[in-house]
């Protein structure tokens, strides 16, 4: 083959690493991060041991390990990429084939594992599987003489089944000598009865052990995108191994060649952009937001993707506690009542996690603590994740358990990314007095004197004894009266309203006092001086252009960012 | 790119340094505390670590002939070792002493026999979601452990179970969630119930049998969980109604007596005692759990039964007026041989294992007297507790290492009802294992043989659609 023949040949497996990196780096970042953070990959013998003693146990752990460095999301673009490159590369090795169409071609099993990485519950595990035993593959092929080989390629497929699970299948297909069926019939009756048999040993459903136990995070599921790769591995090998294919005339070839680049191509790119869930994107990009605490990165994200949903209208609310604006900005955008404030409690590995965020910044520490240890358990394949052993860690010391927050520290301790920070807090621990300032600040705003059972239909009530005990706490003082106008209720935000606290006396706290004037039959005349004067004229024209009759599309153009159209229209 | 480089730098170095395990903060010098405790001759090796520095130290155990040496801070025993040790001792003293703590101590080795096994759920210590839990099996005499079913198995959660009198033949196990029943194992045959009937206010719940084993004593529990806001407090589990009926297994049906379901009550926990002619339980008045939780308080009582005729009398009779003292009773455990009730004291409510105050207490069934078990309690929570087969020895659960994850501890307790120092369950590297152990033992259960259980039988029982309905008997 020339060189510059080579180098063509080179295109299509160069094109698949550069797209899907880019693609995962650019489009899917947050994802990325996602994997990331449900898992607790530590560094121990006890954890692979326990991780890697079921079938395909062995990939699993190999994933994990790679996916702990998806914190840096080009990292894990680059590492998916390698994985799907990896399998393209061997599918077209095992091909036995060495035509452009024949590469063109192998870019579909990895292009499906593509489609699979959209979801954001599929695990890496699977493209290690996938790797896996397509390299014992090409090794297995590789031994020579004919009863050795046969032996290795039947004795390998058990190893390879607890190894990788049950996409060992593709090593019995492409390590098996056709010619001599009864070696693969042989290996095809071992690999049968490999899920029966542990199913004697290991408690999981017969269908899991055909389906693979760790390839996808729902237990319920089958991947069913990961077995169309793993069948269009299959049509692939069995397509290229008809001798007709590699008669094909030059001239015929390099058009075959072109239309089967520009069909693959064009229907993975459909595919993908049809699959790729950008919405979830978005969350987990205000999620991972949260978890950086770059909170002026929230709400300037509003002017390209404002907040919609409970979860973003969330972690929004949260920005803007963080940046003290939530009493002047929050109904410049959307609100869907106390919902999008303190969502209520749903049993999911994702949502609860920025309410408690929330919690643990305004000193409800045992909330925040059950919220995160609650998503922690939602996660559906019993993985741990880092990110909330390091928030429970903390709530732990605040709470004065020393022992169960050092049991988070130690096995943070175990990560190779948590480590440092693990260890400074155990640090901060010992040392007396105790040296973690920005916990001892939690512990000293968290209400401690009366105790209450916790509801997440009354945090108005929480909030209001947090307050009284510790009257300095302008998170929950924020929330409070941001809950009672998320509530409509004007009574209770009087109550609570302290005009003193800060001056001047915030936008959202105007309005509401003003609505509170005229909804008592007092004239705006009469309005207190801590409302502005330009409040009280904005007022006269909202209420002109209500009895004008104007249109919501109107009233929310003009007055979209006050209480006054969040109480009349939302 | 420099946090990068950071993590393959770490993770050189990582793959250098051992595994991170907790150093409890216990008072000993030695986790587990096996100072002074009486063992049986079947357990498995006292392995313990030193919580001192102790590179150096020497640790030497005897009995007349035979001495054990053992350098450094970790104590591994060899299995035929620890055997040969322990039947030379038995019913004797093994003295042990160490070259960096300045006094000796004894490890007893009791005649008495202790059953096969434990059954125990593991669990994390959580609130209403649950991530994997199981119900496993651990053999004594050796560290290993075999799960009997766990959520791998189906979808949903392993709840209390039950052996009449450790025989791993017979089992009542519930399940909660979209796949829930309750598993009957009679004699290898699993069968799934649905005990829900129009005459109960809901499944049954906390199970025990009748010493006959034709009868299983259970209560119906609308429960619910909340969460404390105060820091040394966490979870509050309580009900919102309760009451108690014994389930003819021979007749599948739910035998209900008004006097273990009145009004205004909230009968809870029953027991048999060891003779099945009566039938312990725990009530409180009902309250307003809004405004009164902390004024919800247990007391024990007892109520006649007729195993002849099936029967629940009228007669029920309040054993201990805890209210009174302002505490509250739960989990009451008889000794088999008829002498002594275990419960649990706590200050208020129903599910002492929150409570860091719940001791365990014991009544002598035959004088009346009851007083706090101390030789077992500690400053934080002892909780559920059953009997050995003999009733020689009591398994029980406590939080007394870190206050939050429940470890299973056994005690000797003597014919006259008197407690030995428990010992936490025996592992291989017990620091390293329960530093590590993000789950909590729960309803630990002897069991005197391996339980023949089939997870596959039971997984199908579970994930199909049949269930046999629970009959109903008012009396």
């Amino acid at each position: 083959m020339l060189h510059s023949d080579r180098i063509i040949c080179r295109i299509p497996s160069l094109l698949l690493f550069l797209s899907t990196f880019l693609f995962l780096g650019l489009a899917y970042p947050s994802h990325l991060c996602y994997q990331e953070q449900y898992q607790l990959f530590e560094w121990t013998w006890g954890y692979f041991a326990d991780v890697a003693s079921v079938p395909g146990g062995f990939s699993d752990w190999c994933g994990r390990f790679l996916t702990q460095f998806f914190i840096c999301p080009w990292a894990g673009a680059a590492i998916i990429a390698l994985l799907l490159y990896a399998v393209q590369a061997l599918s077209f090795k095992l091909s036995g084939t060495a035509s452009l169409l024949s590469r063109i071609w192998s870019l579909v099993p990895a292009c499906i594992l593509l489609l699979f990485f959209l979801d954001d519950k599929a695990l890496v595990g699977a493209a290690v599987a996938f790797v896996l035993v397509l390299t014992a593959s090409v090794a297995v092929r590789a031994v020579r003489g004919k009863m050795l080989g046969s032996a290795a390629y039947v004795a390998a497929v058990p190893v390879l089944y607890f190894l990788c699970g049950p996409l060992s299948v593709l090593f019995v297909i492409a390590a098996g000598d056709w010619k001599r069926i009864y070696t693969v019939l042989a290996a095809l009756l071992v690999l049968l009865a490999c899920p029966f048999a542990s199913s004697l040993l290991f408690h999981f459903p017969l269908w899991r052990l055909f389906a693979g136990i760790h390839y996808y995070r729902y237990q319920t599921d089958v991947p069913v995108v990961l077995w169309l790769s793993a069948l269009s591995f299959v049509l692939y090998q069995a397509i290229f191994s008809i001798p007709a294919l590699q008669a094909v005339k030059e001239r015929k070839m390099y058009a075959a060649c072109a239309v089967s680049f520009v069909a693959v191509v064009l229907s993975f790119v459909t595919a993908v952009m049809k699959n790729a869930e950008f919405s979830n994107e978005e969350i987990m990009l205000c999620d991972r937001l949260v978890r950086s605490e770059d909170w002026k990165g929230i709400i300037s994200r509003q002017n390209v993707h404002p907040a919609d949903k409970p979860f973003s209208v969330c972690c929004l609310n949260l920005a803007l506690m963080e940046e003290g604006r939530m009493p002047d900005d929050m109904f410049n955008y959307y609100q869907n009542g106390i919902a999008g404030l303190f969502p209520p409690f749903k049993i999911s590995y994702t949502s609860p996690i920025p309410v408690a965020e929330l919690f643990w910044r305004v000193g409800m520490v045992n909330a925040c603590q059950n919220y995160m240890f609650e998503a922690q358990e939602a996660i559906p394949d019993f993985q741990k994740s880092a990110r909330i052993y390091k928030r429970l860690a903390e709530t732990n010391i605040v709470n004065g358990n020393y022992d169960v927050a050092r049991r988070y520290l130690n096995s943070l301790c175990n990560t190779l990314f948590y480590r440092q920070w693990a260890r400074e807090r155990l640090g901060d621990m010992d040392s007396a007095p105790f040296a973690c300032d920005y916990l001892l600040e939690k512990g000293s705003i968290r209400s401690n004197g009366k105790d209450y059972m916790f509801s997440d239909k009354r945090i108005d009530s929480v909030l209001e004894i947090i307050l009284e005990e510790k009257p300095e706490n302008s998170r929950a003082y924020d929330c409070l009266l941001a809950w009672d106008l998320l509530n409509k209720d004007l009574e209770s935000f009087m109550k609570h309203f302290d005009p003193g606290r800060k001056v001047p006396v915030p936008k959202h706290f105007q309005e509401a006092v003003l609505l509170n004037l005229i909804s008592s039959g007092a004239m705006l005349e009469d309005a207190p001086d801590m409302v502005s004067e330009e409040n009280v004229s904005r007022l006269q024209s909202f209420i002109k252009d209500i009895q004008a009759r104007r249109s919501e599309s109107y009233m929310h153009k003009y007055y979209g960012d006050t209480y006054w159209f969040y109480s009349l229209y939302r | 790119m420099r946090r990068f480089v950071f993590a393959i730098s770490a993770l050189v170095i990582m793959s250098c340094s051992g595994e991170v395990s907790q150093n409890f903060g216990c008072g000993c010098p030695i986790y587990p505390d096996y100072m002074d405790v009486t063992v049986p001759a079947g357990i498995a090796p006292l392995n313990f670590d030193y919580c001192i520095p102790a590179d150096d130290a020497v640790t030497v155990f005897s009995y007349g002939d035979l001495t054990y040496r053992f350098k450094g801070p970790e104590i591994r025993w060899n299995a035929g070792n620890w055997r040969r040790l322990l039947s030379a001792a038995t019913d004797n003293d093994i003295q042990v002493t160490s070259s960096v703590i300045d006094r000796s101590w004894t490890i007893h080795v009791s005649g008495d026999d202790i059953d096969y096994g434990l059954n125990y759920r593991l669990l994390e210590p959580g609130y209403e979601v649950y991530s994997k839990m199981g119900i496993y099996e651990r053999d004594l005499s050796s560290f290993r452990q075999r799960t009997l079913i766990d959520n791998n198995d189906f979808s949903g959660c392993v709840n209390c179970h039950a052996y009449n009198r450790a025989d791993p033949s017979g089992m009542t196990l519930h399940i909660r969630g979209d796949h829930g029943a309750t598993l009957l194992m009679k004699e290898g045959r699993i069968e799934a119930y649905d005990t829900k009937t129009d005459s109960t206010s809901g499944f049954c719940v906390y199970p025990y049998w009748h010493p006959s084993g034709k009868y299983i004593a259970y209560s119906t529990n609308n429960t619910r969980q909340s969460y404390h806001t105060k820091a040394e407090k966490l979870i509050e589990v309580f009900d919102l109604a309760s009451d108690v009926q014994v389930y003819d297994v021979e007749h599948n049906c739910l035998i209900l007596n008004p006097s273990v379901r009145q009004k205004g009550m909230w009968e809870t926990f029953p027991v048999f005692s060891a003779d099945g002619r009566t039938l312990f339980f725990c009530a409180a008045s009902e309250k307003n759990i809004d405004t009164e939780l902390e004024s919800v308080r247990y007391n024990l009582y007892k109520v006649s039964f007729d195993p002849e005729s099936g029967t629940i009398g009228d007669d029920v009779e309040l054993v201990i007026d805890a209210e009174s003292d302002g505490k509250s009773i739960s989990f009451p455990r008889p000794s088999y041989d008829g002498r002594f009730l275990v419960y649990t004291l706590s200050d208020y409510g129903q599910f002492s294992i929150w409570h860091h105050e719940a001791d365990l207490w014991k009544l002598d069934l035959l004088s009346g007297e009851t007083s706090p078990a101390v030789e077992v309690n500690s400053g934080d929570t002892e909780s559920f507790h059953n009997f050995s087969s003999n009733s020689r020895w009591m398994v029980f659960s406590s939080r007394r290492d870190d206050g939050q994850f429940t470890r299973l501890y056994i005690a000797h307790v003597d014919e006259n009802g008197c407690f030995s120092k428990a010992f936490m369950l025996p592992q291989k590297n017990p620091r390293r294992y329960y530093g590590t152990l993000f789950m909590s033992y729960n309803v630990p259960e002897f069991v005197s043989g391996p339980v023949s259980f089939s997870h596959t039988k039971a997984a199908r029982a579970i994930n199909g659609d049949a269930r046999i309905p629970f009959g109903v008997k008012h009396e």
